[in-house]
């Protein structure tokens, strides 16, 4: 089965297939002999060339070190690709563009606000952001309190539709 | 005047790579190493190295490092001497420092008035003129808040706005049109209100293309000050540095003595003590004031790769009211040195922050490499602090064995499970106009192509790809039980 994995923004195909002589990886145009060696540093044998690198996995993601830099290789695993859709409900987040604390947040659950009201200002890299109401709607949940830090990509604030009582 | 008075234990009111660095030199010497860390230090380095680690509180981490009556506190509970501030956090409060001399404990960095003085902008500028010092063609509000707009525009532009209670970059405005400056002295003095409690504002004439060249002073209770050399960091972004040199490529032997003396009379002139480091801008030839820092620096080993001297050791030694015991002469500057600053951000990305758990940490080992860090494998990097994780300080007998060591040093540095700039590092050593030393405060901004992340190699992306789909047990598993010949027809056509 062809199994994706993402290397910055570029997606790669791969299958993996193995014979008497080890492991092969094939890409679209190429097949690659390659066998890792992991007693003491990772060695990785591609087709026939031995490669010192280091190699950690966790989740979804591989890091890897190798020709001198830091890579990240992402696993796109098949069952999850096609699993987490939230594109619909997406659109009522305030998600976190960059991690940072919480500076003020001057609206609560269940207040009414209008487009360009103020949400919440984030500091992060010494800079303060502040964050405007997109549309219309009620404040369903604030994820996080004043002084309260987050990392990128955290639901900071919900919203839902609706006017005020 | 302080006496002399024997220091046996010291409190480290810091965390990350400097409290690592201070806690070494203090055990170094002899000296008990006492480490204050919030919660979320708990697996920091500097705790596991100190002779004894204590936890303090605070509504958030940093409100922790800040809460200056807990720390002299427990400094007094623990039995310690002195109070050794590091950089950042109390190291520029002059109640704090007061407080720690009233509490009977010694505060490793000048006298509270010193930093009372050079903390102020406007008070430090005035101080330079009265005594002859060069400083840039300014308007400062307090003089006549009523022209002061006039003023400022009679400098004519480009023109830099600065907060008076101002640092760290906060707050100050580049303004080369001059119909924006009123806009412009509105929202620095919003941001200067809100950062410092002090709307009170000054403008400089900005040099453009210019360098920031600082020197390393030393002074000690008896009047006696001298200079370690210059420093170079132009090489900055949003007025933070990123890299730092020693010597500076810009400086002819003539321009850098007349700089360093510069420096020297302004520390005896304020009768300075303890270690300090007085910022130039420097360009079109001339150099002015910028600011004094009272406190060690985060590029101080810089100098000390250089100069062969421990600058912390130096400040316990002038904290415990010893005389500097050698003069001018006896300090000799040896080689290239160059500081890189590894922060946790993601270049490619506008720079933003990045945070994640620290899988494997690596650093690079070997003749004239220095790493300070702050973390070690397993600790995770969240956005509570500064970014810098690590610094990697680099030294070689001349500019370019410096940056090839520098580079190589760079490519051997292992860091995973958390993005940083080394990649990025890597390619500034790398090009032309580092490798020139044509460097200036502006420079990352012209250069964005640097930021990218580059294009891999076939052969590189041939490794990635196979080391991941090798790390994924459930594919291996796959491949080994579908016996060969019916992959070898299965191919694409699933």
């Amino acid at each position: 089965m062809r199994e994706t994995f993402r290397i910055g923004d570029t997606e790669h195909a791969l299958w993996l297939s193995s014979s008497d002589a080890g492991l092969s990886v094939h890409l679209e145009t190429q097949k690659i002999d390659a066998d890792i060696d992991r007693t003491g540093g990772v060695r990785i044998r591609v087709n026939g060339v031995a490669h010192e690198i280091f190699l950690v996995a966790r989740d979804d993601r591989i890091y890897v070190h190798a020709d001198g830099q830091a890579h990240e290789i992402v696993y796109l695993d098949p069952v999850l690709r096609h699993a987490g859709d939230d594109s619909v409900s997406r659109s009522d987040h305030l998600r976190a563009p960059m991690p940072g604390a919480v500076v003020t947040c001057p609206v609560k659950a269940g207040d009414a606000v209008e487009p360009g009201d103020l949400l919440m200002v984030i500091e992060s890299m010494k800079l303060e952001t502040p964050f405007k109401a997109w549309r219309a709607g009620l404040i369903e949940t604030i994820r996080f309190t004043v002084g309260q830090t987050f990392d990128r990509d955290a639901v900071l604030l919900s919203m839902m539709p609706g006017e005020a009582s | 005047m302080n006496g002399r008075r024997k220091i046996e234990s010291i409190l480290i009111a810091n965390r990350g790579e400097i409290a690592v660095r201070i806690v070494r030199t203090v055990k170094q010497m002899g000296l008990r190493a006492i480490l204050v860390h919030h919660a979320s230090d708990a697996d920091s380095p500097g705790v596991a190295l100190a002779d004894e680690a204590i936890e303090i509180n605070g509504a958030t981490p940093v409100a922790a490092y800040l809460n200056s009556a807990e720390i002299i506190t427990i400094a007094l509970r623990a039995g310690a001497q002195a109070i050794h501030p590091g950089y950042g956090f109390l190291s520029e409060n002059a109640d704090f420092a007061r407080a720690v001399e009233h509490a009977g404990l010694v505060f490793v960095g000048p006298r509270p008035e010193t930093i009372e003085l050079l903390g102020d902008k406007v008070r430090a500028r005035n101080f330079m003129v009265k005594h002859g010092f060069p400083v840039a063609p300014s308007a400062i509000e307090d003089d006549d808040p009523a022209t002061f707009v006039a003023r400022a525009r009679a400098l004519g532009a480009p023109l830099l706005i600065k907060p008076a209670a101002g640092g760290g970059g906060k707050g100050m405005r580049i303004v080369r049109d001059m119909a924006s400056l009123e806009d412009e002295l509105a929202r620095a003095r919003s941001e200067g209100k809100r950062y410092f409690g002090d709307g009170r504002l000054y403008v400089e004439r900005y040099v453009e293309r210019s360098r920031h060249i600082e020197v390393q002073v030393l002074g000690d209770a008896y009047g006696n000050a001298i200079h370690l050399f210059e420093r170079e960091c132009s090489v900055q972004r949003r007025f933070q540095k990123i890299v730092e040199e020693s010597p500076s490529p810009a400086l002819s032997a003539n321009v850098r003595k007349e700089i360093c003396d510069v420096a020297v009379g302004i520390a005896r002139e304020a009768k300075y003590r303890n270690a300090g480091t007085v910022e130039f801008i420097y360009g079109d030839g001339a150099f002015y004031f910028l600011e004094m820092n009272t406190r060690l620096q985060v590029e101080h080993p810089v100098t000390e790769m250089i100069t062969g001297r421990d600058l912390v050791a130096e400040q316990i030694r002038v904290a415990q009211g010893e005389p500097l015991g050698y003069n001018q002469r006896d300090i000799v500057a040896k080689g290239h040195a160059i500081e890189l600053r590894i922060y946790a951000e993601d270049a490619a990305r506008g720079f933003v922050p990045t945070t994640g758990r620290v899988l494997v940490l690596e650093p690079p080992t070997g003749d004239g490499i220095r790493v300070d860090a702050g973390i070690r494998a397993g600790q995770t990097v969240t956005s509570a602090f500064d970014p810098m994780l690590a610094k990697l300080i680099v030294h070689a007998a001349s500019r370019t064995e410096a940056i090839e060591q520098a580079r190589q040093a760079l490519q051997r540095f292992v860091l995973l499970g958390c993005r940083t700039n080394i990649g990025f590092l890597d390619r500034l050593m790398d090009s032309a106009q580092f490798r020139a030393g044509d460097i200036h405060t502006g420079l990352i901004e012209a250069m964005p192509e640097l930021a990218a992340d580059p294009k891999l190699p076939e052969r590189t992306v041939q490794v990635l790809l196979a080391a991941a789909a090798l790390s994924v047990p459930r594919l291996v598993d796959a491949a080994r039980e579908i016996p060969a010949l019916h992959t070898a027809l299965g191919g694409w056509r699933n």
